[in-house]
């Protein structure tokens, strides 16, 4: 079942939430909303279940109006970062509850209840309280629950924000093989990127209240179209440039001193722009290396992290930029040392400030 | 919520249907009183009372409010001057019971029926006494030593004490009244009065012989009753028939055997109400004098209502041993 | 609210609980305001100036209770504080005061000083012998050495939850900053559960105000308000509903501007209390321990006094209102059970359909202001708190007056003594069922929802079973206080509906201390089977929401 948002407004009180926003999210697909606290993201989520009213616009379900339904009635599963497991209730009763709320009664129940637990893994746990399970045992009788009433949309709150980082990946894993295996229109709400760029089919990075960029998890990272999204999806250089065109898709600015060719990723013709540069696609060297456009600086200090070293890197009139090296010798340089930064035209992307 | 509701008033309503058909007595009288009457009338006539208690006033003004469906049957008891406000809501009763009562006791038309006689005593405790002597007579309390040690309900909120209060201001000279009222210590609680003497908590208080004799009768030996020598006060207390009494006639039965020989009596030894009638020998049913043998000062009782407000402002002004000023 | 908002039952369920609020709680008291101004003849403010006597009333309403405010926190406060940080012997019964505050009936209690401290009391006489005379336990020194004897435990309860919350790293910041402890306690616990004190410092100066049978029993000739209120009421004479509404008004204008300065106070500290690792109590040895076992133990004995003195009365003999100290019989008590069970009867089951109705209503209530707000639900939690302005006298002069007659007549029936229970409980209800639902996510009741359960099976099925345990503690909590209420009852009921509370009072008054004791006993032991049951059998946490 596919959701389509179309000119969506939330309000708060006097405040609006969300403007304007519309969406569409094809069925099956794992979509991930991906943002900052305060972004709006967990507010269209709760639009979308019916907790939070739609002041403006409309929400449909496989074009089907639910913007007026409430919640029970949307035939929805969801999620939530702290499992709202009802905590006087043992780990099977929680799984039945939905089940139990559509009327179904009898041993179809139990094991219809059985089944989704043993899917997740928690088959032994049927008779606990949720307060004898641990977080990541907790998350997957939620994840059980939610599914077992074979909902319509998949909605998830943060679900792995309250796990340690070992549990959020196998949790991960657990969350996407089931979607796929019940191929159901899922929405997820994070503010970890790693999570939103592992997960996802589609991802929409949310601002203030809008979806700034909508792409697979491939161009979020790779074509970041404003400096927000290049920023916040992955680290990323960014500085304010004067733009000449050049060739076809390319253009020409002038950055630390050296005028060097970048994509154009304007969206239409500007004068200035923000350059954007990955940390891992600035190529550190002591020479300039041969092809490759690159800018003389002086290593100002560095942080060891095994796989590898972040460097920060001062260029002439003091721009300062930030530089991962990988592989062998990624250590190699040390503050103070001149070096050269080289990246591919491909790299530096100059995109709408 | 509603079911709820609903449950409350049918409680409610069984409550109060449980006891519709019998005479309802609306009572000031204690505990013990109500239950020798009502034994006795149910004795006599065999019907089943519910009795309602409270203070006079709060009673006669819930017959008032209920005149347009009255609720009770029989209004008992309560000063002449009290009652004489709600005679719209009550009604004449000529009980057969009340030839053997007193002329003088009665009231015209018999609007309303003496029921029994409050005498005023000085209720004594001997423990507390010290080296002073025993009081005989009023002016005795008029002595210094007295300062703080006899207690008295207050009259503005008592009747009880406003009798006494009225009764000395006419018999004693302004000189004497003004001493004794300056040695006494006003109580807010009527019911405090004997209970203070009792626990020794003062030596002497001014109240009903029925109060005081309950102790004696108690076995508490160091309480003795002092019958003023030169004179005390009475005041009759009357039943009255409701007007409109949804019991009808079994309300005027309640009333008969109310005042019967063998209610007075009974009232008498489980009480010490001094009775209405003439024809029982007090003596001989508890260690209490004749009422002829009683030296008893006659205070006009329509005086003293119709002057209320200015004895009142008057006696505010006078200074007692327990002002709180 | 959107059309969604109108189909779903909350906002039908606020308007008939604001409906509810707006009969029994403002109806009663705009009255009172209005009579107050527009009674029988002038104005009752007019009157009340040229009124010495009652302005003498007020006068020492306000003394008394700033007095007796000090002497409880004297004593609630160190109290607390020994007993939250030190272990010693006789502890456990230190525990057990906010019990013992709870069950003995006030009439018992002041009549039971009297018995040590009035003109003939045990103590009066000994010190007597040796030629030192007490000053009579009529008026003030009574009136403030019982009350503070009562009501010191709400600033013991106040303080020591304050105490247990604060976070003893703070203490030890102090010291490892080079503070000696004593120092390092004043300056850093005392500014940290300063608010708490002064909440309950408060709550004790309103109960003060509303105190009547403590005042009834001992006030004698000290005019206090809640006295003039309840004769201005029952006086023998014409009533004056005029006077007794504006006593009853001066009396709600004193509770409000304290519970406002309360407000102040609490939210001022709120961010102050910050919930963290309570100390462990440390044992005290040899003197230091005797002595604190022998200071809490006085208070302690001084407090479960009047229940000695019942527990004896209602066995002895008597005669009239004459005890036979030393002669036992059970007669006494065959009167409360076989004789005359009245009273017992009505109490249990007035106070049973109180509580009843009291938690489901503040449940139910607490859940809409707390998970479902909308327009009118701040107005509810407004109007829920009215009742705390309202001395029972006030509440009871006012459902009288209001109820008498007219739409509604509930004046004589068994309905407004259970109203007057409901409606006096109802605040301390709705602060219990709102902390509670605080502390339920609610993402849990959304889950229920999103499940496909509808918002009142959700409540039924999900919330509810939550609330449960706390709901239990609020439940017993509410009884044990319905059963025991004096003075708002005392004003409603009528013949044949007499409870326990009211039952003693008349007794008392009529100088029948066995029976008195008797009922008493039996009042007591209502009130605790319940107690114990729920905390021993259920292990209901009594205080768990506080």
């Amino acid at each position: 079942m596919g959701i389509a948002i179309s000119n969506l407004s939330v309000k708060y009180g006097a405040e609006t939430v969300i403007s304007g926003l519309s969406l569409d999210i094809p069925e099956g697909c794992f979509f991930t909303l991906l943002g900052p606290s305060g972004c709006g993201k967990t507010t269209l989520l709760r639009t979308i279940a019916g907790f939070a009213p739609a002041s403006a616009g409309h929400i449909r379900f496989s074009g089907r109006d639910v913007t007026e339904l409430p919640p029970h009635k949307r035939a929805i599963g969801m999620v939530f970062q702290d499992y709202a497991l009802f905590p006087d209730k043992t780990v099977a009763d929680n799984v039945a509850y939905g089940l139990r709320a559509r009327g179904e009664k009898g041993p179809g129940v139990e094991q219809k209840v059985k089944a989704a637990l043993e899917r997740v893994g928690l088959g032994h746990l049927l008779s606990r309280h949720p307060a004898a399970l641990s977080g990541g045992q907790r998350q997957r009788v939620a994840l059980a629950r939610a599914l077992v009433i074979k909902p319509a949309v998949l909605l998830m709150d943060e679900p792995l924000s309250n796990l340690d980082a070992k549990l959020r990946v196998q949790i991960r894993e657990t969350i996407i093989e089931l979607q796929r295996e019940a191929n159901i229109t899922t929405v997820f709400v994070t503010h970890d990127q790693e999570e939103a760029l592992s997960m996802s089919d589609l991802i929409g990075v949310m601002n203030k209240g809008k979806v700034e960029q909508l792409g697979t998890p491939q161009e979020i990272y790779a074509t970041p179209r404003t400096g927000y999204v290049a920023d916040f999806v992955g680290a990323a250089n960014r500085t304010e440039v004067a733009i000449r065109p050049a060739s076809a898709g390319l253009v020409e600015v002038e950055v630390a001193g050296s005028r060097i060719v970048a994509t154009d990723a304007l969206d239409g013709p500007a004068e200035r722009g923000l350059l954007v540069l990955r940390p891992e696609d600035l190529k550190i060297s002591a020479a300039p290396a041969e092809g490759r456009q690159s800018l003389p600086a002086t290593i100002r200090g560095r942080q060891y992290l095994g796989a590898r070293t972040s460097y920060s890197v001062e260029c002439a009139g003091g721009l300062v930029l930030n530089a991962e090296m990988h592989g062998a010798g990624h250590d190699a340089f040390l503050p103070g040392a001149s070096v050269h930064l080289g990246f591919d035209p491909a790299a530096a992307r100059v995109i709408r400030s | 919520m509603k079911r709820l509701a609903a449950t409350t008033l049918l409680l409610t309503g069984l409550a109060a249907g449980a006891s519709a058909a019998d005479p309802v007595i609306y009572t000031t009288n204690p505990v013990p009183a109500v239950e020798a009457v009502q034994a006795i009338i149910k004795e006599k006539t065999g019907l089943t009372t519910g009795v309602i208690t409270g203070g006079s006033g709060v009673l006669l003004r819930r017959i008032e409010a209920e005149k347009a469906a009255p609720q009770g049957d029989v209004f008992w008891s309560s000063s002449a001057n009290t009652m004489g406000a709600f005679k719209e809501v009550l009604e004449p009763y000529a009980s057969p019971e009340l030839e053997a009562v007193p002329a003088d006791l009665r009231v015209a038309e018999d609007y309303f029926q003496p029921a029994n006689v409050h005498v005023v005593t000085l209720m004594v405790n001997t423990d507390q006494l010290g080296d002073v002597p025993a009081p005989t007579d009023w002016k005795d309390l008029a002595d210094p030593v007295w300062k703080g040690r006899i207690i008295l309900a207050d009259p503005a909120n008592s009747s009880t004490g406003y009798t006494i209060v009225w009764g000395l201001s006419k018999l004693l000279d302004a000189e004497t009244y003004k001493a004794v009222v300056a040695n006494l210590v006003v109580s807010s609680s009527s019911s405090a009065v004997p209970k203070g003497v009792a626990m020794g908590e003062y030596a002497a208080g001014i109240t009903f012989e029925t109060n005081s004799y309950s102790y004696v009768d108690g076995g508490q030996t160091e309480i003795s009753i002092v019958y003023p020598s030169s004179g005390t006060f009475t005041t009759p207390e009357y039943s009255a028939l409701i007007k409109g009494a949804p019991a009808g006639e079994d309300a005027k039965k309640a009333i008969d055997a109310l005042l019967s020989k063998d209610a007075q009596i009974e009232l008498l030894k489980v009480a010490f109400r001094r009775p209405s009638r003439s024809d029982i020998q007090v003596s001989d049913y508890v260690k209490l004098p004749e009422l002829s043998s009683i030296k008893v000062f006659k205070i006009d009782e329509d005086e003293a209502a119709a002057n209320r407000e200015a004895f009142l402002a008057e006696w505010a002004s006078l200074p007692t041993a327990g002002s709180s000023e | 609210m959107t059309r969604a908002d109108l189909r779903s039952p909350w906002p039908w369920l606020s308007i008939l609980a604001l409906a509810l609020l707006a009969v029994f709680v403002l109806y009663p008291l705009l009255y009172i305001f209005t009579a107050s101004f527009l009674g029988e003849g002038r104005s009752g403010w007019l009157q009340l100036v040229e009124d010495t006597r009652s302005l003498a009333a007020i006068r020492n309403t306000l003394v008394l209770a700033t007095v007796v405010t000090l002497f409880s926190t004297l004593i609630g406060v160190p109290l607390a504080y020994v007993s939250a940080r030190y272990r010693f012997r006789g502890k456990l019964f230190i525990t057990l005061l906010p019990l013992i505050t709870l069950v003995i009936p006030e009439v018992v209690t002041a009549q039971t000083w009297l018995m040590i401290l009035g003109n003939n009391g045990v103590i009066t006489r000994f010190f007597k012998g040796y030629g030192i005379i007490l000053p009579s336990f009529y008026g003030w020194f009574g009136l403030i050495t019982s009350m503070s004897f009562i009501y010191y435990t709400y600033v013991y309860i106040g303080t020591v939850a304050a105490i247990g919350k604060f976070d003893a790293q703070l203490e030890e910041a102090a010291q490892s900053l080079g503070t000696a402890p004593v120092r390092s306690r004043i300056h850093v616990m005392l500014p940290v559960i300063l608010p708490a004190i002064l909440a309950s410092a408060l709550l004790v100066f309103t109960m003060v105000v509303g105190n009547f049978a403590i005042s009834m029993i001992l006030g004698h000739n000290v005019p206090l308000l809640s006295i003039a209120i309840y004769q201005a009421a029952v006086s023998e004479g014409v009533s004056n509903l005029t006077m007794q509404s504006t006593l009853a008004s001066t009396s709600v204008l004193i509770v409000m501007a304290v519970l406002f300065l309360n407000r102040r106070v609490i939210a001022r500290g709120r961010y102050e209390i910050v919930q963290g690792r309570g100390a462990k109590p440390q044992p005290l040895k040899g003197g230091q321990g005797v002595l604190v076992s022998l200071a809490a133990g006085f208070v302690v004995a001084v407090s479960l006094l009047p229940l000695v003195t019942i527990a004896v009365g209602a066995f002895t003999v008597s005669r009239g209102p004459v005890l036979r100290w030393g002669d036992w019989t059970l007669d006494n008590m065959a009167r409360v059970f076989i004789t005359a069970p009245g009273p017992l009867v009505n109490s249990i089951l007035y106070a049973g359909i109180a509580t009843f109705i009291s938690v489901a209503f503040s449940t139910m209530v607490s859940y809409l202001v707390v998970k479902k707000p909308n327009l009118i639900t701040p107005l509810i939690d407004y109007v829920s708190a009215v009742p705390l302005a309202l001395s029972g006298t006030v509440l009871g002069v006012g459902l009288l007056a209001s109820f008498n007659s007219g739409f509604l007549a509930l004046t004589g029936t068994s309905t407004i003594i259970v109203l007057a229970y409901v409606i006096r409980r109802m605040p301390f209800g709705m602060r219990n069922g709102q902390a509670i639902l605080h502390n339920i996510p609610n993402s849990i009741e959304e889950a229920s929802i999103s499940l496909g359960s509808p918002p009142l099976r959700t409540f039924l099925r999900v919330v509810l079973p939550m609330m449960l345990p706390a709901v239990a503690s609020a439940a017993i909590l509410t009884w044990t206080t319905t059963v025991s209420e004096l003075s708002a009852s005392l004003l409603v009921y009528s013949g044949g509906r007499e409870t326990l509370p009211i039952q003693i009072f008349r007794l008392i008054d009529s100088g029948l201390m066995a029976y008195a004791s008797a009922y008493g006993l039996v009042l007591v032991a209502v009130i605790l089977v319940p107690v114990v049951v729920a905390t021993t059998v259920f292990k209901v946490d009594l205080f768990a929401s506080k």
